[in-house]
């Protein structure tokens, strides 16, 4: 453990601490502690911090803790550092799913609207993997994000479409659909916890495999691993935390890019690193984007995905630049 | 160094004085003079990295050299606009690309762009000339053929065409020959001879192969770390001892039997 | 030959789109307009004032953006570029909102040039980036720009106040449901200089499709050709996003769908590139009011809908990028 480790650590723990006391109003220390206990005796300010800020707070760790792993995890296995599901179209994919589910007369109950996020995510995966195959003919990493991107803007206007067309729709998720986390509700927090918690724990004890993987499928088949059976094990890890992240806080595009990086400049490129890494810091910066946006008047309702949108483009096109730089 | 061919220059279509060209840093060209004559054949040989493609570049305008040089027909080369460069000096880079849609008529046209008018269509004489160019090179039956269709070695006669078309005064090839097989080799530089003997083209390109540069170059630059090491005739230059400097390869060096050029063989070391 | 299919289209769209929306009309209905009659008055009410601008709106907004997306590609030598994947538009929708939001009740002659200014800023930006680094990392980079780009006017649509707001917004979805005769003056009097101006950068353009290398030793790795090249891409998209909002994908398809037909050389593909965007365009509003009439889907939706398969299409089938 280094000290930019514990330094780092520390701060995710202590932001997601206090973070329920940010916003309007602020709250005190002793305010907090108080209205956060069960046996607070019930009041405005108990509401508000147990019905709204905790679980807010609670679901952003989440979500940013998935959004990052599984950025983390498609980089490793795709060996291509651009890559993110928001990027080649699977949050969109979820979304889409998600929307669909809304349109139809089935309840949006936490577990329907999982399982539509993710069979979202899971048809958006298989068609960009298929059909950068097809256009390419091989897994090029520039295709891979061409496609996604087509596929993306595709699943985005498609979602926009039914969503002009069904008025009702629109209403009920025109926030969750820019990524906010201003409209969380605590019935969400459990099914979302269970599943990204079982998620983060498959991708620790997959990592191994993963490690094997990257090392190419021939020398994982000497070692004794079948490499299909490994690539659809943490395939599916990864769909699990993004429809998980998606479907209670909506599409999120840049921070399973970034995340990734920054957790590898910090602790280097061991995977178990890299990977815990990710995990703490994807929830440290969605957490610090939302407190952010409850500390600025006026920007209650601004998506998370603004702040994290002019913070990772000019990362992405700093790594851009940097990979593809000119020869001459 | 050999300045014969300096001094008795009937007229010089390109010289370099004191070039220094540098690439990333590392010197790649030093202190380099040269002077080609007009209606010669020039080949440039040397080890890979020895400095000849970017000897062949900064003669022809696309690297600028650090110190020194380029004067086209005694005036600077980089006193010239695009367009008037591109008319007395064509060049035909190693790897040249081309949508595969492409028809080889067209591709043809475009090597008269530097003398078409901006507003106007292609006229008459432009099309007379991308006629005479398909009928010099045999292209006739396949002007329409869209690039993709065509060999490689057919590829590679319509680019040397769309070069011909600029009807330029130098003709600069890199590597011409280097992605065909054997009789497209040498087809292609019967081609290149007979358009040097036929409209008295300069031509200079870069080679790998030495016997081909034995038979059909009127004049050898040997180069080795950016410099000249050897400068004459083949007939003149064609020695084992220098081509084991340059190269660092044992060969034995004769004349051709029944053609008039050495020819040289390598001996395993 | 080939130019039969666009006689043979364009009447055909053009009949479509004056037919259908949320009153669909009879073939005779619209004969009925040669006719005086008191019949025909609301009908032709309809159609002069609503349908008829529209249609022009379409078609001269496809042509630009078709055009501009012939240019961009040859000049870039990168046959994906597209104003509005690359982010242009969405520049000049930056600046527009951000026009119309703080300063309200300007002459809309001159909100063409405030989308100039993003447009122009953005290309110029690109620009120096493309310089630096690979064709295809260019894309990339323009890709994440827009969505940045995007996220910033979304970030101005909610600070800004909530009355205005809602006329940015139905604009900013692209939409043409608001083009009325008005526009189409805009549009024709700015096109009447631009469209002959880049047709003739398309004429200037043909070497470009070679490699650099040979494209310079042709004399025609010309500044300030590219420059000029650039600066009325950036003028044609602007254009087109003040009229009808942030509208993707013509200036991808159309030349794509252009170079099906006719020779690569941007020369010979000016005129089918714009022909092309012109019936692209139309044919998506068209749909976008015919699909779910009387509701209207904004024309730059059913392009992104239509448009990204099939360029995906188009990737499999011609493998544009393999070379």
């Amino acid at each position: 453990m280094t000290w930019t480790n514990r330094l780092l650590c520390m701060a995710a723990c202590l932001l997601a601490l206090l973070s329920p006391a940010l916003g309007d109003p602020v709250f005190s220390l002793l305010q907090l502690w108080q209205f956060s206990l069960p046996s607070a005796p019930p009041s405005l300010e108990a509401l508000i911090l147990q019905e709204l800020r905790w679980p807010r707070t609670l679901v952003a760790v989440l979500g940013g803790a998935a959004l990052g792993c599984a950025g983390c995890l498609l980089q490793r296995l795709t060996a291509n550092q651009l890559a993110s599901p928001g990027l080649i179209g699977i949050n969109q994919g979820a979304a889409l799913g998600l929307v669909l589910l809304i349109m139809s007369p089935l309840p949006l109950s936490p577990l329907l609207s999982f399982s539509a996020a993710f069979t979202g995510a899971l048809l958006a995966m298989v068609l960009v993997f298929m059909l950068t195959r097809l256009s390419f003919g091989f897994l090029s990493p520039e295709g891979l994000l061409l496609c996604g991107a087509l596929l993306g803007s595709l699943y985005g206007a498609l979602t926009l479409a039914l969503l002009l067309i069904n008025q009702h729709a629109l209403e009920q998720i025109r926030f969750w659909l820019a990524g906010s986390l201003s409209y969380v509700e605590p019935s969400q927090l459990g099914p979302m916890a269970i599943l990204v918690i079982s998620g983060l724990l498959f991708a620790f004890a997959l990592q191994r495999r993963l490690q094997v993987l990257e090392l190419g499928s021939d020398a994982a088949h000497g070692l004794g691993i079948n490499p299909l059976h490994a690539l659809i094990q943490i395939m599916l890890v990864i769909l699990v935390l993004t429809a998980a992240a998606v479907a209670v806080i909506g599409p999120i595009l840049f921070l399973g890019l970034i995340v990734p990086h920054l957790s590898r400049s910090l602790w280097g490129d061991q995977l178990w690193r890299q990977l815990s890494g990710s995990a703490v810091l994807g929830a440290l910066l969605l957490l610090a984007a939302d407190s952010f946006i409850r500390l600025t008047p006026q920007a209650d309702q601004l998506p998370p995905s603004v702040p994290l949108a002019v913070l990772g483009v000019p990362c992405f096109i700093w790594l851009i630049m940097r990979r593809y730089a000119r020869e001459s | 160094m050999n300045t014969r061919f300096q001094e008795h220059s009937p007229l010089n279509a390109l010289s370099a004085q004191n070039l220094t060209v540098s690439y990333k840093g590392t010197t790649v060209l030093d202190q380099l003079s040269l002077t080609l004559n007009a209606g010669e054949i020039c080949v440039l040989l040397g080890a890979n990295g020895c400095g000849k493609s970017t000897l062949l570049k900064t003669l022809a305008g696309v690297l600028t050299p650090k110190s020194g040089s380029v004067l086209l027909q005694n005036q600077a080369l980089d006193q010239y606009s695009a367009r008037q460069r591109a008319r007395q000096l064509a060049f035909l880079p190693q790897n040249p690309a081309a949508p595969d849609s492409l028809t080889v008529r067209e591709l043809i046209l475009l090597g008269r762009y530097p003398f078409r008018h901006p507003l106007l269509p292609a006229g008459k004489q432009d099309k007379a000339i991308v006629e005479e160019v398909l009928a010099q090179l045999e292209l006739g039956s396949m002007a329409d053929k869209p690039l993709g269709t065509l060999s490689g070695g057919q590829r590679q006669r319509a680019w040397l065409g769309m070069t011909l078309a600029q009807q330029s005064e130098i003709l600069m090839l890199d590597e011409p020959t280097s992605f065909l097989d054997l009789a497209h080799q040498y087809d292609l530089m019967q081609l290149i001879r007979q358009q040097n003997r036929q409209q008295g083209k300069t031509v200079i390109m870069v080679l790998h192969d030495l016997n081909q540069a034995f038979e059909f170059a009127d004049r050898l630059i040997f180069l080795r770390d950016g410099q000249i090491i050897a400068d004459g005739s083949p007939q003149q230059t064609a020695s084992s001892p220098l081509i084991h400097t340059v190269f660092g390869l044992q060969t034995l060096v004769m004349q051709h039997p029944e053609q008039n050029h050495p020819v040289c063989l390598p001996l395993s070391r | 030959m080939r130019w039969l299919i666009y006689l043979a289209l364009l009447p055909l769209a053009l009949l479509g789109c004056l037919q259908s929306g949320s009153v669909t009309l009879s073939a005779e209905q619209l004969l009925l307009l040669f006719q005086p009659s008191e019949m025909a008055t609301t009908t032709s009410q309809l159609i002069l004032q609503l349908r008829l601008p529209r249609m022009l709106c379409a078609m001269l907004i496809g042509a630009a953006l078709g055009l501009a997306g012939l240019l961009l590609q040859s000049r870039s030598g990168n046959p994906m570029a597209d104003p509005g994947m690359l982010g242009i538009n969405q520049g000049a929708a930056l600046t527009v909102v951000l026009l119309l939001i703080s300063l309200p009740g300007l002459d809309p002659v001159l909100i063409p040039l405030a989308g100039l200014a993003g447009a122009l800023s953005i290309t110029g930006l690109l620009w120096w980036l493309s310089q630096r680094c690979q064709p295809v990392a260019l894309l990339l980079i323009g890709i994440a720009l827009s969505s940045l780009l995007a996220a910033l006017t979304g970030l101005l649509l909610l600070v800004g106040e909530q009355q205005r707001i809602t006329t940015v917004l139905t604009w900013l979805s692209g939409s043409l449901a608001a083009a009325d005769w008005n526009d189409v003056w805009l549009l024709s009097g700015y096109l009447l200089f631009l469209l002959p101006a880049g047709i003739w950068l398309c004429f200037r353009a043909d070497p470009c499709l070679l490699d650099p290398l040979s494209r310079r030793m042709l004399g025609a790795e010309q500044t300030w050709l590219n420059s000029l090249s650039l600066l009325l891409v950036a003028t044609l998209s602007a254009l087109a996003v003040t009229v009808a909002g942030a509208i993707g994908f013509i200036g991808l398809l159309a030349p794509h769908l252009a170079r099906l037909l006719h020779s690569p050389l941007p020369s010979r593909l000016a005129l089918p590139s714009m022909l092309s965007g012109a019936l692209l365009c139309l044919l998506a509003d068209t749909l976008g009011r015919a699909l779910f009439a009387p509701l209207q889907l904004p024309v730059g939706l059913v392009l992104a809908i239509i448009g990204a398969p099939m360029f995906l299409l188009l990737l499999i089938t011609r493998k544009t990028l393999k070379r």
